[in-house]
Formats: structure tokens, C-alpha cells, sequence
């Protein structure tokens, strides 16, 4: 039981049991004995059911990742990473402060590319 | 308001994102022999939680959209219906978070509670499926926060929000059990997973109260709901939180906290929390609505809203005294060890901090047979003793068992007992 309880059955279960609750509020959202609920319960239903489709995405992307090499690796330039979230963060705030903050973003994000993609061209030696 | 908006954007993006590498980690980069029924109980609580992360999430995102356009057109999103469709969106969202914001520290209550007992988490394949079926059950009762708005299908919510009982029920039962006939150290962690228990009770209960909406209509919006949210994410979660904090600190450091300074730090949070939030419940069925900054004189909720108050002061004291314990514990820097606790659990066959990747040359990464694999090693360790003293007298040794295999560092005295 233990080998075949694998990643995607887990997210397909829970999907699933997402799947039978949400179908149990259509039947109720219909219902004319417990009196529906009008536009609200047709789109709470919609909701769920577009959230349920999005847990078996998922688990198709667990399934579909289930041959990708396994193997560990240092992340090879963090800092552009760093980089490339404070451009973000410099850019939000011109949300505040005024838009010329996207030039300071931009030079942040810049730099991020730069350092994230150089290295590959030409690799240390 | 643009600012806040784009906030929690760019927060709700960073957890789903946090939420897609948690949950890949755990179902497709595991160690070794680890199959999804050996992974900790708290790691199958981190699974749930980035899984109800990536199913609910995305509503938020879909109703900051809703929010960011009625900023550059008020007439685009004017209608009744979009008020509705916010609404939905954000309950979708905001009951689910509540969970996320509990669920992980269930799961260091479980890993507490097994550690300090020296017994495997009872129930453990119960507990996992708990886990699972309540996760999905709580993205299904977002409609009781609108129970008084008339809008919803109250019957259902209200069906689904007192059907999680049943789950909650079976992981009850699983502290319990593991709590029974163990051999219990109370460590700092091992009090606060113990508070944790009929703190959080308190909490559920009153949830089933307010999940009926006969009762729900008398309370809504009133103290009476912040005393079950406070019992629920305070008195429920935050000790959690410090059950996990103190159990793991030793692992991420390297070094020991202060125990008596914890057990104080314990003590007085349990005090402030109790003595804040149980006034709340009083003032709640007396009608006294949340979200006032005031209230006249002769409503009748002085007194109580006074004793709420000393209450949490005495938490920003306890809160005082961790602060300063992990001023202390960094000064004096006592060595942890790789296992201080004698745990069960993978992590505590590694150094203390770990190293890169968790295990190295030095730190091998043993044979896993169970989530508990220390203790299957202790076990092993133990039963070969018996059988080497029986030997002088009777059957040879090596009928005991399988040979010796790598136990971490530091083999403790803990009990075992039987898995459920």
C-alpha cells in the first residue's frame, strides 16, 4: 500500500474529496427543499469547482514531474534572486512614492539578469 | 490603498509559490526509503497546508483584481453582484487561511507530544487521513461567515462546518492516545503542546456553536466570535507555534534554550491568554460588538474588558520573558547536540545545525523502515540488550534481531510502545 500511495494519489484524493463536497453543494445550491441561495450559491459553487480543477492541475503536475532528476543542487546564483526581489519591492513602492522609483527597479531588475544570466554565457573557470 | 493592494498581491503570490515548492519537496524529493506513510506527522501537516494554499489562494487573487478595478473605474464593478462575487472570493480565501494558519502547528504538537512521551504518534495513518479529509473539509465552509448576510446556503455550511468535528475528533484521539501510558517529560515544548490541547479544544467547540446559525445570528459580530477566533489561532496555534519553536531551536542552532525561562515564559502566557480571551465569550452573549474603539459607560463590560486587558498584558510580559531567554540562551551558547530530546524523527540523526542537505559523510542518513526511524533504532538496540542478557541463560544473541544499524548520535531511554 506504502508504494503505491504516491504524490499524485495524495493530491488526487484531496481533490476528490473536494470534488464530492463541492458537487454536495450544487445538489444543495439547486435544492428547492432547503431554498437555494440565489446567485451567490451558483457562484460560491462555481468557485470551488474551479478551485477543485485547479488541485487535479496540480496533481497533473506532480504526476507529469514524477521522472524529473531527483538529484540536489545548490542554487548556482542566489543573488540574483535577491536582486531581482528588491526591484520588485523598489518598483511597489513607487506605488507610494512616485513612479520614479520604476527607474531604480529597473536598474535593479537589470542586474539581476545580468548577473543571472552572464555566468551562463561565459562560465567561470 | 493601491499600495496595500499590490502587497498583498505580490504576499499571496510568495506563499503560493512557497506553498508549490513545499509540496513538491515533500511528495517528490524525499530521502531515501521515505515513502509517503514514514514522513513526520508534521510534514503531512505542511502538505495539507500547501495544498490548501494552492486551492484557495488564487480566489484572493481573483478578488484584489475585483478591488484594483474599481479603483481605475468604480462603474466597471458596480453592481450588486460584484459586491457578491468579492465576498465570495475573499471568504473562499479567508476561511481556508485560518487552517493554514493552524494546521502546521498541529503538526508540531504531534511531533511534541511523540517525543516527550517516547511513544510513536498513535494513530498515525488515522491521523494522516484526518489530516487530509479536514483540510478538504475546511475549503467547504467559507458560507458560515455569511450565515447573517442571507445570501448563502446556510444548510450546507453548516453541515460541512460541524462535519469537521469528525476529523478533528480522530486527531484528538491520536494526542491522546500517544499521551497514554507514555513516559512524559515536561520540557517547555511538552507544556505547550499539553496547553495546546483543551486550549484549541475551546476554541473547536465554540466553532460548532457558532457553525449553527440559529445561534450564530444571536453572536455574529461580537466578542463572543473573537473568543473563538483568539481560543483558535491564539490559545490554539500560537502554542503550537512555541511547542515547534522550542522543540526545533536546538536543531536550527545548534544550541539549547533556557528551560526555566521557557516553563516562566510558558507559565504567564498561559495565565494572559486564559484571562483575555475567556471574558471575550461573556461579553460576546452579552452583546458587546467587536471592532468598537469605545463603549458607554453604563453598558456592563467594564469590569470584564478590564480583566481582558491585565490578561494581555501578562502575555506582552510572557513575551518579554522569551525575548529575553533568547537573549540569554544566545549568551551562554550550551551545545545542543544532535539530539537533545532523544526525537524520533529524521532530522534528529543529523548535526545540530544541520549541514547543507541535511546529512553528509559525517551524518549518513539511516535506513527508514517507519516515520520513527530513531526509535526503531532504540527498539532494535533494546531488544538485542534483552536478548544478550537471556543468552547467558538461554538462546543465543543473534536470534534478537536484524544487526546494528545508524541510530544518530545519543540513543535515549525512550519506550517505544507499539505502532497504532
Amino acid at each position: 500500500m506504502e508504494r503505491r500511495f504516491s504524490g499524485t494519489s495524495v493530491v488526487l484524493i484531496w481533490g476528490a474529496f473536494n470534488a464530492v463536497l463541492a458537487a454536495v453543494l450544487a445538489g444543495f445550491v439547486a435544492s428547492a427543499t432547503v431554498g437555494g441561495a440565489g446567485p451567490a450559491g451558483a457562484l460560491g459553487f462555481v468557485i470551488y469547482a474551479a478551485s477543485t480543477t485547479l488541485v487535479f492541475l496540480v496533481a497533473l503536475a506532480v504526476w507529469a514531474g514524477r521522472r524529473r532528476r531527483r538529484g540536489l543542487r545548490e542554487p548556482p546564483r542566489p543573488g540574483a534572486a535577491l536582486l531581482l526581489a528588491a526591484g520588485v519591492a523598489i518598483a511597489w513602492t513607487g506605488l507610494a512614492i512616485g513612479a520614479w522609483t520604476l527607474y531604480l527597479a529597473a536598474a535593479a531588475v537589470l542586474a539581476a539578469v545580468v548577473f543571472e544570466f552572464y555566468p551562463r554565457i561565459r562560465p567561470p573557470e | 490603498m493601491s499600495l496595500w493592494t499590490a502587497g498583498v498581491f505580490l504576499a499571496a503570490c510568495g506563499m503560493i509559490l512557497m506553498s508549490g515548492t513545499t509540496l513538491w519537496t515533500a511528495l517528490r524529493m524525499r530521502a531515501p526509503h521515505v515513502t509517503l506513510l514514514r514522513l513526520p506527522v508534521f510534514t503531512w501537516s505542511a502538505i495539507v497546508t500547501a495544498l490548501m494554499v494552492l486551492a484557495a489562494f488564487p480566489a484572493l487573487l481573483l478578488a484584489l483584481c475585483i478591488n484594483v478595478v474599481g479603483r481605475i473605474d468604480p462603474a466597471l464593478v458596480s453592481g450588486n453582484g460584484w459586491n457578491i462575487a468579492y465576498e465570495e472570493l475573499f471568504w473562499f480565501y479567508g476561511h481556508p487561511v485560518v487552517y493554514v494558519m493552524f494546521f502546521p502547528f498541529v503538526g508540531c504538537v504531534a511531533e511534541a507530544l511523540a517525543t516527550f512521551t517516547g511513544r510513536r504518534f498513535f494513530g498515525y495513518k488515522g491521523t494522516v487521513l484526518s489530516l487530509l479529509v479536514f483540510a478538504a473539509g475546511s475549503m467547504a465552509v467559507w458560507g458560515h461567515h455569511l450565515f447573517a448576510s442571507g445570501q448563502e446556503v446556510n444548510d450546507y455550511f453548516s453541515l460541512t462546518s460541524i462535519f469537521l468535528t469528525i476529523p478533528a475528533g480522530v486527531e484528538y484521539f491520536g494526542f491522546l492516545g500517544t499521551l497514554w501510558d507514555g513516559r512524559i517529560r515536561y520540557t517547555t515544548s511538552m507544556l505547550f503542546a499539553l496547553t495546546f490541547i483543551p486550549q484549541f479544544l475551546v476554541g473547536g467547540l465554540t466553532g460548532i456553536l457558532v457553525a449553527n446559525p440559529a445561534i450564530d445570528y444571536h453572536v455574529n459580530n461580537s466578542y463572543f466570535i473573537l473568543g473563538h477566533f483568539h481560543y483558535t489561532l491564539f490559545a490554539g496555534s500560537v502554542f503550537g507555534l512555541f511547542a515547534g519553536f522550542y522543540l526545533w531551536f536546538p536543531k536550527a542552532t545548534g544550541i539549547m534554550l533556557n528551560e526555566r525561562l521557557g516553563k516562566l515564559h510558558w507559565l504567564l502566557m498561559t495565565i494572559g491568554a486564559n484571562v483575555t480571551f475567556i471574558p471575550f465569550f461573556i461579553l460576546g452573549y452579552d452583546g458587546m460588538p467587536r471592532w468598537m474603539a469605545t463603549y458607554p459607560a453604563g453598558a456592563g463590560w467594564t469590569t470584564l474588558s478590564l480583566i481582558s486587558t491585565i490578561g494581555a498584558g501578562i502575555i506582552g510580559a510572557s513575551i518579554c520573558v522569551f525575548i529575553l531567554n533568547l537573549y540569554e540562551s544566545a549568551r551562554a551558547k550550551v551545545p545542543a547536540g544532535p539530539n537533545p530530546w532523544q526525537g524520533q524523527t529524521l532530522e534528529w540523526a543529523t548535526s545540530s545545525p544541520p549541514p547543507p542537505f541535511n546529512f553528509n559523510l559525517d551524518y549518513p542518513v539511516p535506513r527508514v523502515h517507519s516515520y520513527g526511524p530513531l526509535l526503531d533504532a532504540r527498539e532494535r538496540a533494546e531488544a538485542r540488550e534483552r536478548a544478550a542478557v537471556a543468552g547467558r541463560d538461554g538462546p543465543p544473541a543473534e536470534q534478537a534481531g536484524p544487526p546494528t544499524e545508524q541510530a544518530g548520535p545519543g540513543p535515549g531511554p525512550g519506550r517505544g510502545g507499539r505502532e497504532a
